[in-house]
C-alpha cells in the first residue's frame, strides 16, 4: 500500500460525504430552478388575488374610478342585514342540494350503462358529452327559446292539452331558479356520466360477472360492488361540482334570469358578479367574495374528509 | 453552499416566500397608492368650487401644468384651426341596429370631410357598457376623447372623480350655451354641485305608454285610457277576451323602474316627487304610498303580463312589437326601432289616472337628462385635441346635424334651433304636437343619486312579484337610500 493510496485512502473517506450532499443538492436545485417560475406565478395570480380579496372586503370601493376606504367589517355587518344576500344563499343551498343530488347518482347510473358498452355505447358517449362543447351563450339561447312564453315547452304543453300548466318559465318566481337548475342538470349530468364510465373502464370485468354469477341483479352489482369501488372518484366529481355550481355557474343566472323576478332566481356567485360589474360596489361584492371562498373551503374540506373516511 | 442551504431550513424558506410574496405585494400596493393619489388629486382638483372649475376652462388654462386642461387652439374657429392630424376617439352607445347609429356616423363623416386633419373613430358598445368601458380605459390611461352618455349613475361621479371634466366654460366660449332649450340649461342631472355642466347635452325624451290600436279595437275600445277606470274597463274587456295583457314591461331593469316611477307620480307634484327622490324620504309624502298603492293594484289586477316581472327591456320591446300585450310604457328612444307597421298602429298616451289624484290627465315622463357628450379629462389636456373637441361640438350642434338625428332617429332634440326639424315618424309627430300635449300631464324625471342608482333598481325589481306589498316596496325604496 502505498502513501499515494493511504492519501487516496484518506481523501476517498472525505469524497463520498462531499458527493453525497452534492447529490443531494442537485435536485434540490433544479426543482427550485423550475418550480421556481411556477411558484412565482402561483404567488402572483392566486395568493396575492386572494389576499387582495380580503383586503377589499374591508373597504368600501363605489366604482374602480374611486378611492377605495377602510371600513373594517361594515361589508359583512351589510351581508347580516340584506334580503338579496339571504335570498342569495337560500337559493344558492337549493341549487346545491338539487342539483348534487341528481347528477351524482344520475351520471354514475349512465355512466355504468356506458361501461358496458352495450350497442350504441359509443354515439351515446357522444351525445352525453356534446351539452360540454356547447358555449354557455349558446346554451343560453337555447333555453331561453325553451323556456320563454311561447317558448318549446309552452308550446308542447298545449299540444298536449295541458294549457293549465303553461307559465312563463323565466319569468315566474316558483320556476326561475328551477330553469337554472334544469339548463345545469343538462350539461352536467352527461359530462359526470362519461367521466364515470371513464373510470369503470379501470375496474375489472371479472367483478361485475362475479356478482352476476352469485346472483346478483344489475341494479345490485352497480350500486354494490361498483358504487363503493369508485366512490373516492365520485368524491372528486362531487367536489368539482360543488365548486361549480357555487361559483360558475352564475353565467346562467346571468343569461336566463338576470336573477329574476325580484330576487328570486339570485345565486351567491350571481350577487358577486352583480354587485362588482351592475351597482358598483367592489368592496361589498368582495365580502360576498369571501364568504364564497369560505362556503367553497368548507365544502371542499367536508366533501373530501366524507369521501376520504370511506375509502 | 452546503452550508447556506442548511440555514435555509424548512420554516426560513416559508419565510422567505413570504417575504418575497410581501415585497410584489408592496410593489403592487404602492403602484395602486400611486394610482389613487392620482384619483384623489384630480378629485380634489375638480370638486373643490368654482375656482378649480374655472381652472379646467379653456380661458384660465395659460398657467395649467402637465395635467391641466389645455386652451383650445381657437375659441372662434372650429375645424379651420385644426392643422396637425388628430385622432378624435368617440365612446358611442349607439351600435348594432340603433337608429342613431346611422346619424352619428353620417354626422362624423361629414365632420371630417369638412376637417381633414381630424380621423373621427367611433367605439360603439352596449349601453350598459359604456360606463364599464370609459372607466376601466381611464384606469388604463387611454380613455376615448367624448363620450356619448347620459347622465345617470356611475357617470354622475366622473367629473367629481376626475374622469371627466366640467364644460360650462367650453360651452359659453364656444358659443353653444345658447342653443340649449331653457329645459336643458335647467336640467340638474347634466349640473354638478357647483352648477357645471357635466357635458354638453343633445337630446331630450318622452316616455309615453304605447297602446296598439288593433289590440284595442278587439274590445271596440278606439282610443287610449285616460282614467284608471277605463284602464279597468279595458283590462277586464281583454281577459274577457282571453287574448292578450294589458301591459307588458320590463321588471327586471330600469324599463320597470321608470314605469313603476310613472305610476307613482300620478299622486306626486313634480317638486315633492323631486324631493323625496334625492333624498330618499318616500315616506314623508304622502302620495308616494298612494302612488304605489295604485301601482299594486293594477299589477295584482293582472294588468301586466306574466312575463313581465322577469323580463328585460329587449324582452318587452320584443313582446310588444310581437302583440303580445296591447301596450307598453316606452321610451321615446325606440320610435324608430320599432317595427314600420307598428309606428302608424300606436297611439300614444300616458299612464291612466285614478280620480282624486293631483294629476287629472294621464302621466307622462319628459326630460332632459338623456343623451349627450361628456370631455374626458385625457382629452381636456391636450390643445390638440381639445381643438377637435371644439371643432366636432360646433359641427354637431348645428341645425342640419341635429335634423339627422331627428328625421333618422326620431330624436327630441335638447337644442332650441332643430325643435321644429323634419320627421316623418309617426310617434314622434303624435307627441310634438299641441293637442297631444293638451292632452296629458308631462311630469319631470326623479332625480336618483347616484350611489343610489343601482339599488333602487334592484329593490324595484321584486316590486313587479306578486305579493310584495306597497308598504313593503316604500320601505325597500327608503332603505335603498341606506345602503
Amino acid at each position: 500500500m502505498t502513501t499515494e493510496g493511504v492519501g487516496r485512502t484518506s481523501a476517498d473517506a472525505g469524497v463520498p460525504r462531499r458527493r453525497a450532499r452534492t447529490k443531494r443538492a442537485a435536485p434540490t436545485r433544479s426543482v427550485l430552478l423550475f418550480t421556481g417560475p411556477a411558484l412565482l406565478w402561483f404567488v402572483a395570480f392566486l395568493i396575492l388575488p386572494l389576499i387582495a380579496i380580503f383586503w377589499l372586503s374591508t373597504q368600501s370601493w363605489d366604482g374602480i374610478l374611486d378611492t377605495p376606504h377602510y371600513i373594517g367589517l361594515h361589508n359583512f355587518r351589510k351581508l347580516v342585514g340584506d334580503t338579496e344576500f339571504h335570498a342569495a344563499v337560500k337559493n344558492t343551498a337549493i341549487q346545491l342540494a338539487v342539483e348534487l343530488a341528481i347528477i351524482i347518482p344520475a351520471g354514475f347510473c349512465f355512466g355504468y350503462f356506458l361501461s358496458l358498452r352495450r350497442r350504441g355505447w359509443g354515439a351515446l358517449t357522444t351525445i352525453f358529452f356534446i351539452p360540454i362543447l356547447i358555449s354557455a351563450s349558446a346554451r343560453a339561447v337555447i333555453f331561453t327559446g325553451v323556456f320563454t312564453s311561447s317558448g318549446l315547452l309552452n308550446g308542447l304543453l298545449t299540444k298536449l292539452g295541458l294549457i293549465s300548466l303553461t307559465q312563463p318559465w323565466l319569468a315566474n318566481s316558483h320556476t326561475a331558479l328551477y330553469t337554472v337548475v334544469a339548463v345545469d342538470l343538462w350539461a352536467a349530468v352527461g359530462f359526470n356520466a362519461v367521466m364515470t364510465a371513464g373510470r369503470l373502464s379501470g375496474v375489472s370485468t371479472e367483478l361485475r360477472e362475479a356478482a352476476l354469477i352469485d346472483g346478483a341483479s344489475q341494479w345490485q352489482t352497480m350500486w354494490r360492488v361498483y358504487w363503493p369501488l369508485v366512490l373516492p372518484f365520485t368524491g372528486v366529481l362531487v367536489i368539482l361540482h360543488f365548486l361549480w355550481v357555487l361559483i360558475q355557474s352564475s353565467q346562467n343566472v346571468l343569461l336566463l334570469t338576470q336573477g329574476g323576478p325580484g330576487h328570486s332566481s339570485v345565486t351567491l356567485g350571481y350577487l358577486l358578479y352583480n354587485k362588482a360589474f351592475v351597482t358598483s360596489a367592489l368592496g361589498y361584492s368582495q365580502a360576498i367574495g369571501v364568504v364564497l371562498f369560505g362556503v367553497g373551503a368548507i365544502g371542499v374540506a367536508v366533501i373530501f374528509r366524507l369521501t376520504k373516511s370511506r375509502e | 453552499m452546503v452550508h447556506s442551504r442548511k440555514i435555509l431550513s424548512q420554516p426560513r424558506r416559508v419565510a422567505l416566500g413570504i417575504a418575497i410574496a410581501a415585497l410584489v405585494l408592496a410593489g403592487c400596493s404602492s403602484s395602486k397608492s400611486a394610482a389613487s393619489s392620482s384619483t384623489s388629486s384630480a378629485a380634489a382638483s375638480t370638486t373643490s368650487s368654482g375656482a378649480s372649475s374655472a381652472a379646467a376652462a379653456p380661458s384660465s388654462a395659460s398657467g395649467g401644468g402637465a395635467s391641466s386642461p389645455a386652451a383650445p387652439a381657437s375659441s372662434a374657429g372650429g375645424g379651420g384651426a385644426i392643422t396637425s392630424p388628430v385622432t378624435l376617439n368617440i365612446l358611442s352607445p349607439w351600435s348594432g341596429t340603433s337608429p342613431f347609429a346611422k346619424p352619428l356616423s353620417e354626422v362624423a363623416a361629414a365632420f371630417q370631410a369638412a376637417n381633414p386633419n381630424v380621423t373621427v373613430k367611433i367605439n360603439p358598445v352596449a349601453v350598459a357598457q359604456v360606463a364599464p368601458v370609459f372607466e376601466s380605459t381611464t384606469l388604463a390611461g387611454d380613455p376615448a376623447d367624448i363620450i356619448i352618455t347620459n347622465p345617470i349613475q356611475d357617470a354622475l361621479k366622473w367629473v367629481e372623480q376626475g374622469a371627466t371634466v366640467p364644460v360650462s366654460q367650453y360651452m359659453t366660449d364656444w358659443g353653444l350655451e345658447g342653443d340649449l332649450l331653457p329645459g336643458a340649461q335647467a336640467d340638474p342631472s347634466w349640473k354638478t354641485d357647483d352648477g357645471q355642466f357635466r357635458g354638453f347635452p343633445f337630446q331630450s325624451f318622452i316616455w309615453p305608454t304605447w297602446y296598439d290600436k288593433t289590440a284595442l279595437a278587439s274590445v271596440g275600445v278606439t282610443t287610449a285610457p285616460a282614467t284608471a277606470d277605463q284602464q279597468t274597463a279595458l283590462n277586464t274587456a281583454l281577459k274577457a277576451k282571453g287574448s292578450k295583457p294589458l301591459y307588458t314591461v320590463g321588471g327586471l331593469d330600469w324599463s320597470g323602474e321608470n314605469t313603476f316611477f310613472q305610476i307613482v307620480q300620478t299622486d306626486v307634484s313634480d317638486p315633492d316627487m323631486l324631493k323625496a327622490s334625492q333624498t330618499g324620504n318616500w315616506g314623508d309624502y304622502p302620495g308616494v304610498l298612494k302612488g304605489i298603492q295604485y301601482f299594486v293594484s293594477m299589477r295584482d289586477a293582472g294588468m301586466y303580463s306574466g312575463a313581465s316581472k322577469g323580463q328585460t327591456v329587449d324582452q318587452m320591446t320584443a313582446d310588444f312589437y310581437a302583440q303580445h300585450a296591447a301596450g307598453a310604457t316606452l321610451v321615446s328612444d325606440f320610435f324608430a326601432a320599432a317595427p314600420a307597421s307598428l309606428q302608424s298602429n300606436v297611439i300614444l298616451s300616458g299612464i291612466p289616472v285614478p280620480a282624486g289624484f293631483v294629476h287629472t290627465k294621464p302621466v307622462v315622463m319628459a326630460g332632459y337628462n338623456s343623451y349627450g357628450f361628456m370631455i374626458s379629462k385625457k382629452a381636456s389636456t391636450n390643445s390638440a385635441k381639445l381643438a377637435a373637441i371644439e371643432a366636432f361640438m360646433k359641427y354637431i350642434y348645428q341645425p342640419a346635424e341635429v335634423g339627422k338625428f331627428v328625421t333618422e332617429a326620431a330624436m327630441p332634440p335638447a337644442l332650441k334651433a332643430t325643435e321644429d326639424a323634419a320627421t316623418t315618424n309617426p310617434m314622434l309627430l303624435q307627441v310634438t304636437s299641441q293637442a297631444w300635449l293638451d292632452s296629458v300631464d308631462i311630469v319631470t324625471p326623479t332625480e336618483i343619486p347616484a350611489n343610489v342608482a343601482s339599488n333602487l333598481t334592484t329593490v324595484l325589481a321584486q316590486a313587479w312579484v306578486p305579493g310584495t306589498s306597497a308598504q313593503t316596496i316604500l320601505k325597500s325604496m327608503e332603505d335603498a337610500y341606506k345602503q
